[in-house]
């Protein structure tokens, strides 16, 4: 078990970096039983209900998640350990498309279930796990309260989980690596844990990273992120990471690998690429009737005048008045002065204007109320 | 109540069970009396030799100036028909034939229009009218008008037209400013198929007389700015805006910098009118078509609807973002720069407004594919500004379709820019961790002047006055905070 030398000088506090050592190397001998080995298709073979569950929608599950971690203000543990017991459970089970979002959220309702049971025991606020059915019900995932029980208790029986056990996952091997370092590292050289766990998340999103064993998925970030310095204290970094990389027993050839994962999948995170539309959710947008009454105020409109030119007198020019964006909506019938500017020109006929009056003005008033929403005139009124 | 009717008299509060039979709207003109009945006249189709046509024709014209008194509908039925009959006649014999427009019928035809129509509209029967509520008061000599109104419509067309039947210009004689005037003012009836005639009759006006355009818009003007600053009080105004939309429609670009200070000194102020909700459609439409004729206004209409946004009226909040999702509509992305940060500070309160419907409509903007594409160019700026109000709802808001709303809105933030969003989360975390500290620190405080009061009062018992107790409180050096 080899120390790492303490390249900025001070004190080594050799304790807690045998401590942490020792646990690196059990999180290692664990490594294998928690890797996920997803092999989703990359493009739907099939659609409908007897297709696969491909790599997209995969993702697009992995991003609700991710959404409903900031929205219940969980730790990243919680995201990754969701994460890790859903791909292990692909993994093992050839699941359907419509079973997809039920088995991701129970397994977020067990990452959570277990992350608060830890919490809990620390001295920290009190946690509450979000219920299955507000779970359901913000997520907008079709499925049921007891749909989530039930698949819960499928995945703890196929995981085989022991209830308090917390998987290995990336995380895991990303908190040792960061600890690890700030016992050799400055503190203005050290990594932002919090912004490594964002970028971790957004790997993990992506079905890709299930290709690499964890331990060196977290090394390869360590390696893309503190890249940016300047060359005098790049080379202290590079050297503490050498021996970082000895630890773990990373090979160079698996690692130039990583990183161009690592590379592509971020690129869009960082800005330097669009991102991917595919695993965008198709949300529903549920209105309350009175409002969707009134939605936009030219919906009103029964019928609009025909355009007067500026400079022009009505009915000279015969070009088309312009089409707007605005369609009013004809749904009501036409009142008489609309059927009067809508006669043809140069002038009505006498016909036209006959019939005008015999639609409209000889028989029984016309029944404005109609028109208005109210109910029929009654003769007597006239 | 044992004192009966006197009471009930003076009682403010209690009032009559039934509801007031709704009076029709009368003329204003009265029934002399004197005159004689209508005696009917011959038909004009029939055998009349050609040279008495035109004298029979005036006649008649005359007859129906005759007013006639409708609020009683049983006085007079006779005579009433009689006019109704010879109205319609007329109709078709000025329709029929050629060469009945001679010069000596014209005033005629305009006299008996303009006693027909112009008159001084009564007031209200009933001050309190809501127009959302109650049903129009509608006017009772209809059967009457209802056949002027074609007429007046017919020969307003024939004057526009150029035809060897009459000489031009004899339009322009007759349809004067006096006339739009009168017109002007009837648009204030009650009666809503009134004000339909009258719109189509001025719209066509304004189409042919283009001598008469200056006049009526500044006198729309005119009653516009009446209506908002003075009385709150007309019933024509969406007719009015909906003959203006069609002459917005066709305005000339550039625009003339006479109709962006009417958009700017009458339309925008027309917003801040509390029956808003009558003419709202037409007035959207009228702004929006502004808008798209020169879209740098943009900037100055959205201002000056955030300028008048309601505070304390919700129903108009949420028109007022409808009127907002149709101007982003036709709004083009170099004109939404400029404004998008102070209309997303709008919409980010509106977002947390405790009314949930103006919250519902606030967050279906993310709806609009358009708004979108908008809100995605521009994210780095507008996430900052929405992100602490939909965090903080997320949490707290009592509706729970607004909840799922809010979800929509954050899952899409993410899906535009998850950095930007991770940067944002981590902020408001750490400024409510901040805020969290600061409340501890404030109660610390407060628990240490209370020990510090205690213990001296302890030290220095009920003796001292208060006074004295103040000042040698103040000796002691203040607890200083770490």
């Amino acid at each position: 078990m080899e120390v790492p030398m303490d390249v900025a000088g001070g004190k080594s506090s050799c304790p807690d970096v045998s401590t942490l050592v020792q646990s690196l190397q059990q999180a290692l001998a664990l490594e294998a039983k928690f890797q996920p080995k997803l092999q989703l298709p990359s493009t739907a073979s099939n659609t409908g209900e007897s297709g696969e569950i491909t790599c997209a929608m995969r993702d697009g599950a992995a991003h609700v998640l991710r959404c409903l971690k900031v929205w219940y203000d969980l730790p990243s543990a919680v995201l990754l350990d969701a994460l890790n017991m859903m791909d292990r459970f692909m993994s093992r089970m050839k699941a359907r498309p419509k079973h997809l979002s039920c088995i991701a959220i129970s397994s977020f309702h067990l990452a959570a279930c277990q992350w608060v049971v830890k919490s809990n025991n620390e001295v920290s606020p009190l946690q509450v796990v979000p219920e299955p059915q507000d779970l359901v019900t913000i997520s907008q995932c079709k499925c049921t309260a007891g749909d989530i029980n039930r698949m819960e208790k499928i995945v703890e029986a196929k995981l085989a989980c022991l209830p308090q056990e917390e998987p290995v996952t990336t995380l895991t091997f990303l908190n040792l690596y960061h600890s690890l370092l700030s016992t050799t590292l400055p503190a203005a050289l050290q990594p932002d844990l919090l912004i490594l766990s964002c970028k971790l998340e957004t790997i993990c999103c992506d079905a890709n990273y299930a290709a690499f064993p964890s331990s060196l998925l977290a090394f390869a970030l360590l390696f893309v992120e503190m890249k940016c310095h300047q060359p005098a204290i790049e080379v202290i970094i590079r050297d503490v990471l050498l021996e970082l990389q000895r630890l773990v027993q990373v090979k160079d050839d698996k690692l130039k690998e990583c990183i161009r994962m690592v590379t592509s999948v971020m690129a869009p995170y960082d800005g330097y690429a669009q991102s991917n539309p595919s695993h965008r959710q198709r949300l529903t947008w549920k209105l309350s009737r009175r409002t969707l009454k009134q939605l936009r105020p030219t919906e009103k409109l029964v019928n609009v005048l025909p355009t007067i030119e500026e400079n022009r007198q009505f009915g000279q020019v015969q070009k088309r008045s312009r089409r707007s964006r605005l369609t009013p909506h004809k749904m009501r019938p036409v009142s008489p002065g609309a059927v009067l500017s809508s006669l043809p020109l140069p002038f009505p006929t006498k016909e036209d204007l006959t019939s005008f009056f015999d639609n409209f003005v000889a028989a029984s008033p016309y029944s404005f109320r109609f028109l208005y929403g109210l109910e029929e005139e009654s003769p007597s009124t006239a | 109540m044992s004192a009966g009717p006197l009471v009930d008299k003076i009682d403010p509060f209690k009032r009559s069970p039934k509801k007031k039979p709704k009076k029709s709207q009368g003329s204003s003109r009265y029934h002399s009396g004197s005159e004689a009945d209508l005696q009917p006249l011959p038909l004009l189709k029939a055998d009349v030799p050609a040279g008495e046509q035109e004298e029979l024709f005036i006649r008649k014209l005359r007859q129906c100036c005759l007013g006639f008194d409708f609020l009683d509908p049983v006085a007079d039925l006779k005579g009433k028909e009689i006019k109704r009959a010879s109205l319609t006649e007329l109709v078709d014999y000025i329709t029929a034939g050629r060469g009945v427009l001679t010069e000596p019928v014209y005033p005629e035809i305009i006299r008996t229009i303009t006693s027909n129509l112009f008159r001084t509209l009564p007031p209200s029967d009933n001050p309190d009218f809501d127009p959302e509520e109650d049903d129009p008061t509608l006017e009772a000599s209809w059967p009457h008008l209802q056949v002027i109104y074609p007429v007046d419509f017919y020969l307003v067309c024939l004057f526009c037209r150029e035809s060897p039947d009459f000489q031009p210009g004899i339009g322009k004689k007759v349809i004067d400013q006096k006339f739009v005037l009168q017109l002007l003012e009837l648009f204030d009836s009650e009666d809503p198929r009134e004000r339909d005639f009258l719109k189509t009759v001025l719209h066509r006006i304004y189409g042919k007389f283009l001598g008469l355009r200056a006049f009526i818009r500044k006198q729309i003007n005119n009653i516009f700015l009446r209506f908002i600053y003075e009385t709150e009080h007309f019933n024509g105004v969406s007719e009015l805006l909906e003959i203006l939309g069609s002459i917005i429609n066709g305005f000339a670009l550039p625009l003339k910098v006479e109709h962006k200070q009417f958009l700017v000194k009458v339309l925008l102020p027309l917003h801040k009118v509390k029956c808003l909700s009558l003419y709202h459609a037409q007035l959207a439409y009228c702004v929006v078509q502004f808008l798209e004729k020169d879209p740098s206004l943009t900037e100055e209409v959205i201002r000056g609807l955030l300028k008048y946004w309601p505070k304390t009226c919700s129903q108009k909040e949420v028109m007022f973002l409808g009127e907002i999702e149709e101007i982003l509509d036709v709004t083009e992305p170099a004109q939404f720069i400029k404004i998008q940060e102070p209309l997303f500070k709008q919409i980010s309160r509106c977002v947390s407004s405790p009314h949930f419907q103006v919250a519902e409509r606030a967050l279906y903007l993310w709806n609009n594919e358009y708004v979108m594409s908008l809100i995605e160019e521009n994210s780095a700026a507008i996430m900052p500004i929405m992100f602490p109000a939909l965090y903080r709802i997320s949490k707290e808001h009592w509706n729970q379709t607004i909840v799922a709303l809010v979800y929509n809105v954050l899952k899409t933030f993410m899906e535009m820019n998850s950095k930007l969003f991770d940067e944002l989360t981590a902020t408001y975390k750490t400024e409510r961790q901040k805020e969290k500290k600061k409340e501890k620190e404030r109660d610390e405080l407060w628990r240490k002047l209370a020990e510090l009061e205690i213990s001296h009062r302890r030290r220095e018992p009920s003796a001292k006055t208060n006074a004295a107790g103040g000042v040698a409180l103040a000796k002691q050096s203040p607890p200083t905070l770490k």
